[in-house]
């Protein structure tokens, strides 16, 4: 299957520190990759690279067998749609403003919105279960259903590619299945920074685990989440415990054994 | 667009028509509709009604319409690009600069006639320079820096103003501090002609612009992942709004408050987007600043009260007002 993105050996340095160090992976089209590790691991600079706000001291991103760096801005938004953790809005807008802006990158100049614009948009909020709120303004809105409206903008950006940047932070239980569903129903290519390793191995079906800025492991879930490697990369404890309903083991984290002091 | 309010829109463009038709009529030489109607229509045999009215009250109210329009388009735009809602196109020292070429222009090079609102446009284009040439370093990344560095090179223009002012001869140094303070009473059509386009095409500018200006609401970034080239357009609309506001200040002195105030009130009503914000802003500061213009010359028998005092009482009361009204938090 072809590649829908590509890094071959990229490393980044920030302020003297190597952030990125030799990253190479190819995710193909249609695939949700799961991007994990501890605190200060690199994934959120890793999506940085990837939508093109940083560039990569060395190395390259490969998007549809093409550099990135040669895209231009408007070209690389009709590819890919990002959903990042966003302060609110000092000036409001409603939900359907802010789906609205998805068009940006497909318009020119003084284009109008067209009939076929609006079905795109009803599209949209219809799939993220958004119609009723469509005119409630976004601080109005809970942290599931803010998510929900940026994944909507992302549908009527019709980009292939989805990333993500911890879209289940701040969300209860439900919403964070809810989210992760929905993504997976786009039947799109995501790449998704995640925190909780047991939602990772439910929703993603590939893993890229990072650790201080390198690639500690690459592949399908169950080849990547094994209870020795994060044991080793978060430094805790970790088991695999076997559920009575899901395929997949959870991934539990427990206390490390108490030194006896005497 | 209007799809949400269409009531108060007909409500605005109602209001504008009121507007002026009330302003023409006002002022010392009482008009009939019925003698406006006529001279209007070009029917009049009244010469010197004729005059007043074409070239020296519909200028005046052109221009206070253009001068009330082009502020509020500018501080609505400055403040969504910033997403600062205290931004204002005086901020940047705009009028400071301005101040310092009428000084200039009138105190220190008397015998060479230069043309004030030249000298004045000149002065401001100054203080823009000054602002850019400090926010350039910073990638225009630093919103804050913007403002920051506005409010240094007004104070710092102002200062040199106030030197030559405080050695000027006083009848000299009369004429700046007025024309400071603003007034219309200099307006004319060839003023409109100038201010007129500007602001129209500043307005059209922003609405090809619209869709990119309504996805920096948000955050840079987030932005730049929808196609903007963020740093690229808040430089083009900064140097546009600011050649606007200059060629404002160089024909009517400072009009403090009228980019500041208008457009929050727009937003209350219109929306934040900013199709409806900017044609909003365009006719409510059109409106706002030919009744105060209307105030300023019939207020006092024989005399007008500058508008800058006018707008800059009514914008702080108002803006105490909205402070207070504001939750805290």
């Amino acid at each position: 299957m072809s590649a829908a993105l590509q890094l071959q050996q990229v490393s980044l340095q920030l302020g003297g520190r190597t952030v990125l160090d030799q990253i190479s992976w190819q995710l193909p089209a249609g695939r949700v990759l799961g991007v994990v590790g501890p605190n200060g691991a690199g994934k959120s600079t890793l999506l940085r690279v990837l939508y093109g706000e940083r560039v990569a001291d060395r190395g390259q991103v490969l998007l549809h067998h093409r550099d990135l760096a040669s895209y231009s801005r408007t070209e690389l938004a009709r590819q890919m749609a990002v959903v990042m953790q966003s302060p609110s809005p000092v000036f409001s807008l409603t939900t359907e403003q802010l789906v609205m802006l998805g068009l940006v990158p497909h318009k020119r100049w003084f284009d109008p919105t067209t009939s076929q614009d609006r079905k795109q948009l009803q599209l949209a909020l219809e799939k993220t279960g958004l119609l009723e709120l469509r005119h409630t303004k976004l601080e109005a809105l809970s942290g599931g259903e803010l998510q929900r409206a940026y994944i909507a903008r992302a549908l009527v950006q019709n980009a292939r590619i989805l990333l993500l940047d911890e879209p289940t932070n701040h969300l209860d239980v439900h919403y964070q299945h809810q989210i992760l569903q929905l993504i997976r129903q786009l039947q799109l290519t995501v790449v998704c920074c995640l925190h909780d390793l047991n939602l990772a191995a439910s929703y993603c079906d590939d893993i890229l685990l990072l650790d201080q800025g390198k690639v500690m492991a690459f592949g399908p879930v169950k080849e990547v989440l094994t209870a020795e490697r994060l044991s080793q990369v978060f430094q805790q404890p970790c088991t695999m415990l076997s559920h009575p309903d899901l395929p997949q083991p959870v991934i539990h984290f427990h206390a490390s054994p108490r030194q006896e002091t005497s | 667009m209007s799809k949400g309010h269409p009531l108060r829109w007909l409500l605005a463009v109602l209001m504008l028509l009121i507007t002026l038709l009330m302003s023409i009529r006002l002022g010392s030489a009482s008009i009939s509709y019925a003698q406006l109607w006529q001279l209007l229509s070009g029917a009049s045999g009244d010469a010197t009604l004729d005059t007043i009215v074409w070239q020296i009250r519909l200028p005046r109210i052109a221009m206070a319409f253009f001068a009330g329009a082009g502020l509020a388009i500018c501080g609505a735009l400055l403040q969504n690009m910033s997403r600062n809602p205290l931004a204002d196109p005086y901020l940047f020292g705009l009028t400071a600069g301005a101040g310092l070429g009428a000084s200039l222009a009138m105190i220190v090079f008397p015998e060479q006639q230069l043309p004030l609102a030249l000298s004045a446009f000149a002065g401001a284009s100054l203080a823009v320079l000054l602002v850019v040439l400090v926010c350039i370093r910073h990638g225009w990344q630093q919103l804050q820096i913007m403002l920051l560095a506005g409010v240094a090179v007004s104070f710092m223009l102002s200062a040199i103003s106030s030197f030559i002012l405080y050695f000027a001869e006083p009848f000299a140094a009369n004429r700046v501090i007025f024309w400071l303070m603003g007034s219309l009473s200099r307006s004319d059509w060839q003023g409109v002609s100038i201010v007129a386009p500007a602001v129209l095409l500043l307005l059209l500018l922003a609405l090809g612009f619209r869709r990119q200006l309504d996805a920096m609401l948000l955050h840079d970034e987030s932005a730049r992942t929808l196609g903007v080239a963020v740093d690229k357009v808040r430089l083009l609309f900064l140097l546009a709004t600011s050649a606007v506001t200059a060629f404002i200040v160089a024909q009517c002195g400072g009009i403090a408050f009228v980019g500041l105030m208008i457009p929050h009130l727009v937003r209350q009503w219109f929306g934040v987007t900013l199709l409806p914000l900017l044609l909003g802003s365009a006719v409510v500061g059109g409106i706002f600043l030919i009744w105060v213009d209307n105030f300023a010359r019939s207020l006092l028998l024989q005399q007008e009260i500058p508008l800058g005092i006018i707008t800059s009482m009514l914008g702080s009361v108002f803006f105490l007002l909205l402070l207070r009204r504001q939750q805290p938090g």
